[in-house]
């Protein structure tokens, strides 16, 4: 009952759900301060279906994620849920989640966002940007408006000229970073705000 | 060779490995540390899966004797550990940790535990190394170091003051996204800026005025009046008030100085806050070097989260994707006679644009000349003689906000008429209309201090005596210098009632266009098919830099106008948020630098150094009113510095510096530094376009290398001798393991 009584109390004491060590820990792992993290958490707790409930061991299942305000009409929520689930099966912890914001926040490098959004954006997972992924990205990107076939070949073809310097018919991690911090747009662009 | 039988991973152009992310073992594989002689052996990959290639490397790294993995080795190998999932991070870091001892331990210690950050692994995985990581000793030194970083970060974070309306802009940004968000965020700075300014100001200026108790003008023994704004012409708004002495205090002396500070003080700030924000953005300005990469990866922008926010966002990306594929496909040959007409359009469009200019230079220029007949408001008189009298105060304000609402949009339709690019069509429109704001700026203020010149070529008296002069004058217009009363009051008061008048037509603009479209959009009224009004951030973004110029031109001849911008400001701010929340939509098309902000304070430099020069060249220039402010007994204003005024009677052994000064003064000296100047600018100018061409040599030689080492091990391969195993491999399977190597090594360099 105590520990229960403690983990009600979220804002009192400060570090009333973590321990010193962890809210510690947690903010030299991440690129948040200790308010923020607590911020966070508060909003982790609002998705889960029970509040009062929620220890920092719950899993949010998939739909619950997707419930979350800042990426529910997100056209890439499934890859970023499937990114950032440690267990890789669509489930967050409080710890991926908080790995999620982090990312996402406004302090984050440049070189930690690119790296996820390459993985974000690779859908078939193999590492690189071949043309089903560019293909499967701008039918996320068009919407409701399709492209036509010859615009959406044209247009393959013109990103895979300008940027595969390789000639594997793909974009690599190193050719995708290499354009990308060239782009000051990107961080502005990358980021959610809590 | 004792590496022959480690195994390699070697990929198929067209084959995918078993693994995710199963790629960039290669890359993992090609470090320094682990290089070794490729063209000695090729391998069999067809049967590998990455767990054989990953445990002969470990292996092989332990085979490798006395040499300890440095903390970035570990860190490296964190990175691509999704590679491997038997990779038992923390049994290495254990173990290295164990090997080192005493201060090489607590670099290690220091060194993993500040990369374990920038790796990306799950939370768990990281909170796991850093539990084997720290202990007592290594936390007591980081947490001091650590506190220093806590502390600025959550200064940074924590000051609420400073982000103040940051909710609204966030509702604004979750439907129209970042680059509306910008304007916002722009408005702010420039509302701090004011505030700031206006505090210095009053603190300095404002303050030891109040303590002397005089709140208005005595013009008891002038008997002219010369305000228009009635009592408030004759208060501290304006110049005219302040006293050239104060009990203990110098007020001009301060009057002067404050004035400067705050000018530094403003441009340090725009210089550095530019200087930083270039740096971070890396010289990439060069917005068509990857016009589709870009648009791919970089457009969407995720801070978008209401659904409408979202299609209209998609719906901007597609239209703007198609564009720049009609632009692809349009750069073919026009014909020579298409050519000769486009070209004679922009002829003459140049030539109405030019037209125009000078045409509204002029206009101002007449209507400041002429002069207001001086007479009292009378609130008995009938309607028409007040509609009457406003007109004629507010003559000049209104010509120029007028032509400042015209002409821009002529400039938008004659640019239609000139076929660029669509971006080409921006830049130029952009350009066009900040030159106007600027020319009007310039025309306007020279226009007003010319009033304060004799008109008869007098010089003026510095020692007046008011008792005599009314009496002659009290009737007729200036004639005669004496009379020129209180010149920096007036030219202050014509800027605020600029400023006004300015405030008043966009408040009007903004209902009347976007207020009213927006009406008969949702009333169905108008039976065309009508769209809401788009935000156009480039017009509003000119408009607060415009905004701002004035304040800045006003600041000398009256002390609060920084305080009157931030009440303005705060005014448009609400104003422009409720009606962009209820009457507009997100830009469909996006001028791309203005995500970024560095361009709005580049704006605001160019406006600053053209509004600083005019006020420095009057205040060097032109004698101040003898009647009224903090100058009046002085010849110059700036001879208020005691060391600039005793320059005309110094000693005769220093007289050498007063010669000195002179001297520098003079064209001999000046024009030659305007010269070497030119030359420096010019000299950088050619320094970064070579370096920029040399930047795209070096690209294409990447890309001819790499052609150039597959058709050189491609060959290699076909020739070279079956080795055992090697039966089995391609070329193609070679040259795909070479050109991965070579990427990796000269792409993580």
């Amino acid at each position: 009952e105590f520990c229960d009584v403690i983990s009600k109390d979220n804002m009192g004491g400060g570090s009333s759900i973590f321990t010193k060590q962890e809210l510690d820990d947690y903010q030299e792992l991440t690129y948040f301060t200790k308010k923020e993290i607590h911020h966070v958490y508060k909003r982790f707790k609002s998705l889960a279906p029970n509040p009062e409930a929620v220890t920092k061991a719950t899993k949010l299942s998939r739909d619950e994620l997707y419930a979350l305000p800042e990426i529910k009409v997100n056209p890439f929520k499934d890859r970023i849920v499937r990114v950032f689930s440690s267990s890789g099966d669509d489930s967050m912890t409080f710890e991926d989640f908080l790995d999620m914001m982090s990312v996402f926040c406004d302090h984050a490098p440049l070189a930690i966002k690119i790296e996820y959004a390459f993985r974000i954006y690779d859908f078939d997972e193999d590492d690189s940007l071949g043309r089903e992924d560019l293909r499967k990205l701008i039918d996320r990107l068009t919407g409701e408006m399709k492209l036509g076939e010859s615009d959406m070949e044209q247009l393959i073809q013109a990103v895979i000229e300008e940027s595969d310097l390789d000639n594997d018919d793909g974009l690599s991690f190193a050719e995708f970073e290499h354009k990308m911090t060239k782009n000051p747009e990107f961080v502005t662009s990358f980021r959610i705000r809590m | 060779m004792e590496f022959n039988e480690q195994s390699n991973l070697l990929r198929n152009g067209g084959d995918r490995p078993t693994t995710s992310y199963g790629g960039r073992a290669q890359t993992y594989r090609d470090t320094e540390e682990y290089s070794y002689d490729n063209s000695s052996f090729a391998v069999d990959y067809e049967g590998l899966s990455s767990s054989d290639l990953v445990e002969s490397s470990r292996s092989r790294s332990k085979s490798i004797v006395g040499e300890r993995e440095s903390a970035s080795d570990i860190l490296y190998r964190l990175r691509y550990s999704f590679l491997d999932p038997d990779l038992d991070s923390e049994h290495v870091i254990s173990e290295t940790q164990d090997c080192l001892t005493g201060q090489d331990k607590l670099r290690f210690k220091e060194d993993i535990l500040e990369g374990i950050r920038e790796v990306c692994l799950p939370m768990k995985q990281k909170l796991r190394i850093r539990r084997i990581i720290t202990t007592d000793r290594v936390n007591r030194r980081r947490d001091q170091n650590s506190k220093k970083y806590i502390n600025s970060k959550s200064r940074k974070n924590g000051s609420g003051f400073l982000h103040l309306w940051e909710s609204s802009i966030t509702k604004l940004t979750a439907y129209f996204g970042s680059t509306v968000a910008s304007y916002f965020t722009f408005l702010r700075t420039l509302f701090f800026l004011n505030l700031v300014t206006g505090i210095i100001l009053f603190s300095f200026i404002g303050v030891p005025q109040i303590t002397t108790g005089a709140f208005l003008l005595d013009l008891d023994d002038k008997g002219n009046t010369f305000g228009h704004f009635g009592d408030l012409s004759y208060s501290m708004l304006f110049y005219g008030i302040y006293q050239d002495a104060v009990d203990g205090f110098s007020l001009p002396l301060s009057y002067f100085l404050t004035w400067i500070a705050v000018n530094l003080l403003t441009v340090l700030y725009l210089a550095s806050s530019m200087y930083l924000r270039y740096r971070r953005s890396k010289l990439s300005d060069t917005g068509s070097d990857f016009p589709f990469t870009w648009s791919m990866f970089c457009y969407f922008d995720f801070t978008i989260n209401t659904k409408a926010g979202v299609k209209d966002h998609l719906k901007a990306f597609c239209t703007d994707l198609k564009e720049k594929i009609r632009e692809e496909k349009s750069l073919e040959v026009v014909a020579w006679l298409k050519k000769l007409q486009i070209y004679f359009l922009r002829l003459v469009s140049n030539v109405i644009v030019l037209g125009l200019l000078g045409g509204s230079g002029y206009l101002i220029y007449y209507v400041a000349q002429q002069e207001a007949d001086e007479r009292d408001v009378d609130f008995n008189d009938n309607f028409k003689e007040l509609a009457k009298e406003i007109y004629e105060r507010y003559r000049l304000a209104a010509v120029v906000a007028i032509l400042k609402l015209v002409v821009p949009s002529i400039f938008k339709l004659l640019v239609k008429m000139e076929s660029y690019q669509p971006r080409t069509e921006l830049k130029f429109t952009l350009a066009r209309t900040t030159f106007f704001h600027y020319a009007s700026l310039i025309v306007f203020i020279t226009s007003l201090t010319k009033k304060a010149d004799c008109i008869d070529g007098q010089e003026p008296q510095i020692t007046s005596t008011p008792s005599s002069v009314p009496s002659n004058h009290s009737t007729n217009n200036s004639t005669s210098c004496a009379t020129n009363q209180c010149w920096e009051n007036i030219v202050g008061e014509e800027i605020f009632k600029l400023i006004l008048v300015d405030l008043g037509v966009c408040i009007a603009v903004g209902i009347l266009f976007d207020v009213l479209i927006a009406v008969f959009v949702r009333t169905r009224t108008c039976c065309c098919k009508m769209d809401y009004s788009e935000f156009v951030v480039t017009s509003n973004v000119l408009d607060l830099v415009y905004g701002q110029g004035l304040v800045w031109l006003g600041l000398y001849f009256s002390p609060l106008m920084a305080l009157v911008a931030v009440v303005k400001l705060f005014i448009v701010f609400y104003f422009r948020y409720f009606v962009a929340r209820f009457a507009n939509i997100p830009p469909k098309k996006m001028f791309r630098a203005s995500r970024s902000g560095s361009f709005y304070l580049f704006l605001l430099l160019i406006t600053w150094i053209l509004c600083f020069i005019p006020v420095v060249y009057i205040l060097i220039e032109k004698t101040p009113s003898v009647d009224c402010g903090p100058f009046a007994k002085k010849d110059r204003a700036y001879k208020v510095i005691d060391f600039l005024d005793s320059l005309d009677d110094l000693p005769s052994w220093l007289s050498w510096v007063k010669d000195a000064l002179d001297y520098i003064a003079t064209a001999i000296v000046i024009i030659p530094v305007i010269v070497v100047l030119i030359l420096l600018v010019l000299y950088y100018r050619v320094k970064s376009s070579s370096y920029n061409a040399l930047i795209q040599e070096l690209r294409r030689q990447l890309v001819f290398e790499r052609k150039i080492e597959r058709k050189k091990v491609f060959a290699k391969a076909l020739s070279a001798p079956a080795l055992g195993s090697l039966g089995k491999t391609t070329g193609s399977a070679v040259t795909g393991e070479m050109s991965r190597k070579t990427s990796a090594v000269t792409f993580t360099a």
